[in-house]
Order: structure tokens, then C-alpha cells, then sequence
């Protein structure tokens, strides 16, 4: 079961005397929870809404009704109804139809008239054969805005939300005509007057406004002509009778020639036990129907607060300035938010530099210090390179009694200034480190005498299994010794001492 | 002048184009260049105060390193310094059981930084078996000497081929930092001389 828009509704039919209101749970069978009768108090009518108001706050508060959504229905005699046949067209085609009609029906008191329209769906059957497609009867409603505003001043005093306003002939016909499922005649008695509807099942094609019932005779007569001018397609003519005057229904009957069916709350669908209407459930049936018209999914078939022929809003501002404005707008955003985030990384990076300014003298000082220390580490380096050095090359020159040295020249390279004025002020500990390391390296030149230049080119091989001390190994000139077997050579490279090599562990040889 | 569907669409795109073009120029470029130069900067900054940080930790972890070569005789003047260097060379030598031939200091000293560097050279003949035993020795305490000293240059050189008679040169540096305000580069040195001629 599909979900109802709402779980409670207020069904109020207006009258010129009394209002009749009727309070309904949805349901799969609908619950009627309550039923009254507002008698107005003497002196006070609908023309004064204020007051009025306040008698049915105070009404609604004594019967318990406790649900503050309320469909309005108004009397016949409060509107103007014409019949109108329309080609078979959508709603919307046909709404503007109808506004064109209803402008030219009622173009000197336009202003002052809310109109609306309730029809019947294309029907073959009911249509024009000649054309071969179906025409459509909608009757044209109009009432007067004064009514609408009094309606819209109540429900604001009693505290109700209006969901709809309509006329209460068309709810309670559209209502009795669906649920018996067949054309019939739909009249429905008060002690104020009776309206009469002609149903085309759930739609009206005639609507009548008749005296009171108090006053038999004439309120007979008048409905025996009105019966007889409403045309009805059936062959046997029927009357659902609602009657809250307390009518003789067989007489009425035999009088009119029709046949008259009374009709019962149950019939329309709901669920009335509960509500207690003692035998009076049929004076109610109007509320009932305009509270169960919008609890279904098709809503109220008319509708003065909300009219499809309600002239189309003109929009002043066309569509195209609502788009270019919301992208102006983003556009605005994206850039205050590029702006302020320009803003706050530019004020992270003052705070960086503002930190940088402040640490300067205090780094200043720390930079000349660690410089200062770092270039008299060199003079107290506890570091044995030189017998390192000669340890190294002992190790690689073969005991073959024929390879010699006869000179060794080791040199250090003079320790970098880094401190004082001249240093960078980009000078970090890195660099500082990076500088240490290769002012621990020996530039060392060796010469000696072997056997012949593979020897020596066997030495050096020897001195490159050691990459890591022995670098940039450079075979020098060499030459034959005159008158011997002796090869006279020369060796330079780079001498890396290991860090652990030399600390006071320097073994001597 | 009543355009069609498709002039307007033309329009609009033409207009959307130019604006975006415009929008683009004005306003995505220089953003994008901003927040580049500003990213950078950052970066940059934050580089420093890092490095800052490690320098100053750094600072604090040499302190002690400082005090003890202050203690070991840096802070000295010139003629402290250079007796004591010279003492200590022949006490090694002798310890070493090497006779120096020549000992000779230069006589004006080398401004290094905040320090003055005087240089030593040293002169001597290792003859006999033992002469590298000799030698390494010397070099040994030169090396691991608490004083501020270093070697700078080493020549070794055989007198006679075939024998362990070896002519050794030396180049030892000094480092001694006088007093702030007492320090004297060559060229003022050299002034003071040129004036007390």
C-alpha cells in the first residue's frame, strides 16, 4: 500500500449557518475519528472571520479534534459555474484553454474571482463520433476572492493549515459517482439548503444550488425541474440521497420519479464506527468526502488555493540571469576562498620568516661557533692517517725481494675556512660535514724499483682490491734501468684513511 | 537583428571562450604563480628553521669538545705556542730515538680563520734496521698528540738504494688562537715591520 501524504485530515464543509467538520485517520480503510457540527453563534456569520475563527478554535479544542490539516469546502452558492467542452488535450493544454475561456467569461470582475475547473477525462463513449476522437466536458468553477481570503483569515485564527479549498458538492459527488461506479444524480440536504450534483461517476457535469428542505412543497418543486433538466445517460434514473434534514425518501421518490438510494458513510470507503454520527452519518458525508479527497493519490479535483488556471507566474528576471548570477556567485566564492587561502599561506610563511628573523643573531653565532670548532677539530683530528697510509700500501707491495720503494711523498690538503664573515650564511651542518670528510684525504705519490712494468701494473691491481682507501690510482712515467734488470715506477693516488683506521691503534712497521 | 539557434549557440560559445581565456589570464595564471612562489618559500623557510635547529643542536653537542681544546693548549699566543710545539717535537723525536737535524718554525705566522697557523719543518736521517720502526713512532705521537698540531707533509726518501738509510722531511702545522683582538695577519705583520725599518 502506497504510502498517504497525510496521516490526519480535517475535512470542514462551510455552510451559510453551520459548518460541518470531520476529522480522518488514513488507513487502508480510512477512519473516521470524529464528527461535529459548528452552529454559528447568533450575530456571528462567515463575512466575519475573525470572530469566527475563534468560535471554531475553541470547537476544535471541545471535540477533541486534534489534527490541524483541514480541507475547506465551500457551498454551490458561492460559485459560478459554467459548462465547457474541450478537445482532447492534456491538463496543461486544456488549463490554458480554460484561462483564455474563463477570461473572456468573466473579464469585468476577473480580479476579484478565483476559478478553477473540474473535468472528466476523454471518454469515447461521451465523445463527439463524428470527429472520431473524444471530446472533453469540464465544468468552469469561479468564486469570489473574498471568500477564499475570509477562508484563508479562519483557518490562520484557528490555527489550521488549509490544504485545499473546494467546493464540498464536487468532493462529495466526485466521491459517491467512483465509489458506485456509474452516472447518478448526488443530492445532498442541510438545514441551511441543498446542492444537487449530476455525476458522471467520479466527475460532475452539472451542479445545482437548491432552497432549504424546511419548506417542502417549493424545495420539491425546485428539484423536480432541476432533476429534469440534468441530463443523465442512464435509461434508469438514479439519486444518492445525503440527507441531513430528516427527508421522506420514499415520497420524495414517487414525487420526482427517480429512484432514490440514501447513502451511507460506509459506502464511500471509510470506516465510521468509531466516530459515533448516531444515525446522522449522512449530514456529514460532505466533510468526510473533502477530508478523504486528499488522502488518495489524485488530490482534490478542484482546487481554490492552489487553481491550475491561475495565471503563470511571469518571472521579471529570465532564467538564463539565475544561472549566469549562481555561476557568478560560485565564481565570487572560488575566488574569496583562493584569496583567503593565499592570505593564510602567505601569513604560515611570515610566521616562518618571522621565526628565521628572530633565531638569526642566536644561528649567526651558532654558525661562527661550529665553524670555528669544526676547523679546529683538524688540528686535534686523533687520527693516525700517515702510519695508516703506509700500514696500507706495506700490505700491497709483494715481499718478492725485487719491488722496492725508494720515496714516499704524502701530502694533506689544507683544512677549508668556513667560519668568520666570509662563510656563507647557507653554510649548514651538512656542508660542514661533507668538508670534513675530504680534508681527511692524502694525496700520496710513491716510487720505487721492481722487476718490469707488469710488476707494477700488478701492484696496482693489488692496491685496487682496496677501492675504499686507495683512489684515482695513476701509474706515472717509468723507465728501464740502464744496466740492470730493475724497473724504475711511479705511483700517485688518493688515500683514504677508514674512520675506525686510525684512532691510537696505529700499528708501525 | 534576430540571431538563430545555432548564431546564439555560436555566440555563447565565443563568449564562454574569450571569458574563460580572460579568467585564465587574469586570474588562474597569476593565482597558480602565486601559490607556486609562495609554496616554494615555504619550503625554503622551513629548510632553514631545520637547519637551524640541527645547527644549534649541534653548537650545544660541540661545547665540550671546545673546552677540552681549549684546555689542550689552543688558546695560547704565538711564542706559547710555539715552544710548546717545539719542546714536544723533540721530546718525541728523542722518544723515538731520532736525532733531528733541523727543527725550524716560519717565522711569520698564517692566518686561518679565527686561528694563526705556525708551520714546523723538520729534518732528519733514519739509518739502521730499525729506522721505519723509528719513524712511525715519531709520527705516531705527532698524530695523537693533545695538542693542536697536524701533519701536514711527509717526505720520505732512501739515501742509498738497497739500505734502510732514509731521509725524512716533515711539514708540521701548529694552530693556536690568541685572544680576540690579538690576532695579526701577514700583511699587518709585514707593515709593522716595513715600519720599524
Amino acid at each position: 500500500m502506497k504510502q498517504p501524504r497525510h496521516k490526519k485530515v480535517l475535512g470542514i464543509a462551510l455552510g451559510e449557518r453551520s459548518l460541518l467538520a470531520a476529522e480522518l485517520i488514513a488507513a487502508e480503510r480510512p477512519q473516521v475519528k470524529r464528527l461535529a457540527e459548528l452552529v454559528y453563534p447568533e450575530g456571528i456569520s462567515f463575512s466575519q472571520p475573525e470572530e469566527l475563527a475563534k468560535v471554531l478554535a475553541h470547537f476544535l479544542k471541545d471535540n477533541q479534534f486534534s489534527t490541524r490539516t483541514a480541507v475547506i469546502g465551500i457551498p454551490l452558492k458561492w460559485l459560478v459555474v459554467k459548462a465547457k467542452e474541450v478537445p482532447p488535450a492534456n491538463d496543461a493544454t486544456v488549463a490554458q484553454l480554460l484561462r483564455l475561456e474563463a477570461e473572456a467569461e468573466f473579464s469585468t470582475e476577473l480580479k476579484d474571482l478565483v476559478y478553477d475547473f473540474s473535468g472528466t477525462a476523454p471518454d469515447a463513449s461521451h465523445g463527439d463520433a463524428s470527429h472520431g476522437e473524444a471530446s472533453r466536458s469540464v465544468l468552469l468553477i469561479a468564486t469570489q476572492k473574498k471568500y477564499i481570503d475570509s477562508i484563508e483569515i479562519l483557518c490562520e485564527g484557528a490555527r489550521l493549515q488549509p490544504l485545499a479549498v473546494m467546493p464540498s458538492a464536487i468532493a462529495l459527488g466526485s466521491l459517491t459517482g467512483s465509489s458506485l461506479k456509474r452516472d447518478v444524480l448526488v443530492l445532498s440536504v442541510g438545514s441551511g439548503g441543498a446542492e444537487l450534483s449530476s455525476q458522471r461517476q467520479s466527475s460532475a457535469t452539472a451542479m445545482r444550488s437548491l432552497r432549504a428542505a424546511s419548506s417542502e412543497p417549493p424545495f420539491v418543486n425546485e428539484l423536480r425541474r432541476a432533476v429534469s433538466t440534468l441530463a443523465l445517460t442512464g435509461t434508469e434514473r438514479e439519486l444518492v440521497l445525503w440527507d441531513g434534514a430528516g427527508m421522506n425518501t420514499v415520497d420524495l421518490g414517487e414525487r420526482l420519479g427517480v429512484t432514490i438510494r440514501s447513502g451511507e458513510l460506509h459506502s464511500l470507503g471509510v470506516d465510521a464506527t468509531e466516530a459515533g454520527a448516531n444515525g446522522q452519518g449522512a449530514k456529514y458525508a460532505a466533510a468526510v468526502a473533502l477530508a478523504l479527497s486528499v488522502l488518495d493519490d489524485t488530490g482534490p479535483g478542484v482546487d481554490f488555493l492552489h487553481s491550475r488556471l491561475a495565471p503563470p507566474r511571469e518571472h521579471r528576471i529570465p532564467r538564463w540571469a539565475y544561472i549566469a548570477a549562481a555561476v557568478l556567485v560560485v565564481v565570487i566564492g572560488i575566488c574569496i576562498y583562493a584569496y583567503s587561502d593565499l592570505e593564510r599561506r602567505q601569513k604560515a610563511v611570515d610566521d616562518l620568516q618571522s621565526q628565521i628573523a628572530k633565531q638569526q643573531s642566536t644561528v649567526d653565532a651558532a654558525r661562527d661557533f661550529v665553524s670555528k670548532v669544526s676547523l679546529a677539530q683538524y688540528w686535534h683530528i686523533g687520527e693516525a692517517r700517515y702510519l695508516a697510509c703506509m700500514r696500507d700500501l706495506d700490505d700491497v707491495i709483494p715481499e718478492d725481494g725485487q719491488t722496492y720503494a725508494t720515496s714516499l711523498e704524502i701530502k694533506a690538503q689544507t683544512p677549508p675556512v668556513t667560519s668568520g664573515a666570509s662563510s656563507s650564511s647557507s653554510t649548514s651542518v651538512a656542508t660542514l660535514s661533507a668538508s670534513a670528510d675530504e680534508a681527511r684525504i692524502l694525496f700520496v705519490t710513491l716510487q720505487g724499483h721492481t722487476a718490469n712494468l707488469e710488476s707494477v701494473t700488478a701492484l696496482v691491481e693489488r692496491m685496487r682490491h682496496n677501492p675504499t682507501a686507495f683512489k684515482d690510482i695513476k701509474i706515472g712515467p717509468g723507465t728501464k734501468v740502464p744496466r740492470t734488470q730493475e724497473w724504475l715506477f711511479s705511483i700517485t693516488f688518493s688515500y683514504v684513511p677508514s674512520k675506525t683506521a686510525g684512532t691510537t691503534s696505529g700499528q708501525t712497521k | 537583428m534576430v540571431l538563430s539557434k545555432r548564431e546564439k549557440y555560436i555566440g555563447i560559445g565565443t563568449i564562454s571562450a574569450v571569458a574563460l581565456l580572460a579568467i585564465n589570464s587574469l586570474v588562474i595564471n597569476p593565482y597558480v604563480d602565486t601559490l607556486s612562489q609562495i609554496e616554494d618559500q615555504q619550503k625554503s623557510d622551513k629548510q632553514t628553521l631545520s637547519d637551524n635547529q640541527l645547527l644549534l643542536y649541534k653548537q650545544k653537542s660541540l661545547q665540550k669538545e671546545w673546552q677540552a681544546m681549549l684546555a689542550s693548549g689552543l688558546e695560547a699566543d704565538q711564542s706559547v705556542a710555539q715552544s710548546q710545539t717545539q719542546n714536544d717535537l723533540q721530546v718525541w723525536a728523542r722518544s723515538a730515538n731520532i736525532n733531528l737535524d733541523a727543527v725550524s718554525s716560519e717565522p711569520v705566522p698564517t692566518q686561518h680563520g679565527p686561528f694563526q697557523i705556525l708551520n714546523f719543518n723538520l729534518d732528519f736521517n733514519s739509518t739502521g734496521g730499525q729506522s721505519m720502526r723509528q719513524i712511525a713512532k715519531l709520527l705516531w705521537s705527532i698524530e695523537s698528540a693533545n695538542i693542536p698540531i697536524r701533519l701536514n707533509d711527509m717526505r720520505i726518501q732512501s739515501i742509498r738504494e738497497g739500505t734502510d738509510d732514509l731521509d725524512v722531511k716533515l711539514i708540521v702545522s701548529a694552530l693556536y688562537m690568541p685572544p680576540t683582538g690579538q690576532a695579526v695577519s701577514p700583511g699587518e705583520l709585514f707593515n709593522e715591520m716595513e715600519d720599524f725599518q
